[in-house]
């Protein structure tokens, strides 16, 4: 999948959810359901409820996406 | 009420010497009970990611696609024999919970391309997604015992596969496949 194909979102997370995935707010008032990417994984970057994070998702389902970023 | 019944499965399969423990192992604890499904030479062991529905062929494309997912797949541990009832039938599976990160980034990048081509994922994603890898199908009135048991597969043993089901879910040869490591 090209890169250029995902679009990014800011957003809060409201809930982390077993299956280590997560509720994220987004800026725009949607919720999705996301999980984190693999580069956080390997970095043991962890993500808790009230994070600011960054969310990609693909534009053909706006109900799920990737954390590739956490806010400090 | 329409059904629409999977026609394709896009999963994990593993490489001959894992499936060949798994269905050792199912053999030697179900093949007395088993009823319609037990992984074996002709019924290959995996683990869905989506359960796909599609009415027109795949595009050449659709298979590139999915070779080009770059995954980063971390060793898994394949640990405890869980039950299942659905109806009238058991299903003994190999569970793999909680679900790996790097599964789920998977899944999600399958989802992204299966959406791009108007092909529909069956399988729930996020905190509704078990992956499991289903050992055998017996009538719940039978009743079966399994030894624990554990396998560790290395991501170099698992494979991004491309599978045709029957009614029962079981794949009996891979279209297509490409190593993860």
């Amino acid at each position: 999948m090209a890169k250029e194909d995902l679009i990014e979102f800011k957003g809060v997370v409201q809930e982390v959810l077993p299956n280590a995935m997560f509720r994220v707010k987004l800026e725009n008032d949607h919720e999705v359901l996301a999980h984190t990417a693999g580069k956080m994984r390997k970095n043991r970057i962890r993500v808790l409820t009230g994070d600011s994070v960054v969310v990609e998702m693909t534009p053909y389902d706006l109900t799920k996406g990737r954390i590739i970023f956490r806010e400090k | 009420m329409t059904i629409t019944v999977p026609n394709g499965n896009i999963c994990l399969t593993f490489d001959d010497s894992i499936s060949q423990q798994l269905t050792q192992f199912a053999a030697r604890h179900f093949s007395d009970i088993a009823d319609g499904y037990l992984i074996s030479p002709d019924s290959i062991p995996y683990i869905t990611l989506c359960q796909i529905h599609h009415d027109k062929p795949q595009p050449r494309a659709f298979r590139r696609d999915l070779g080009n997912i770059s995954v980063a797949a971390e060793p898994l541990r394949l640990e405890a024999v869980n039950h299942r009832i659905d109806g009238d039938y058991t299903w003994f599976d190999f569970i793999i919970a909680p679900t790996p990160e790097w599964l789920s980034d998977l899944k999600f990048d399958v989802e992204t391309i299966l959406r791009n081509y108007e092909i529909q994922s069956l399988t729930p994603f996020g905190p509704d997604y078990h992956p499991h890898v289903a050992l055998c199908r017996f009538k719940t009135s039978a009743s079966a015992n399994a030894a624990p048991n554990a396998f560790t597969v290395e991501p170099a043993q698992m494979y991004l596969s491309l599978g045709g089901p029957d009614a029962n879910g079981k794949i009996q040869k891979t279209f297509w496949k490409k190593q993860l490591a």
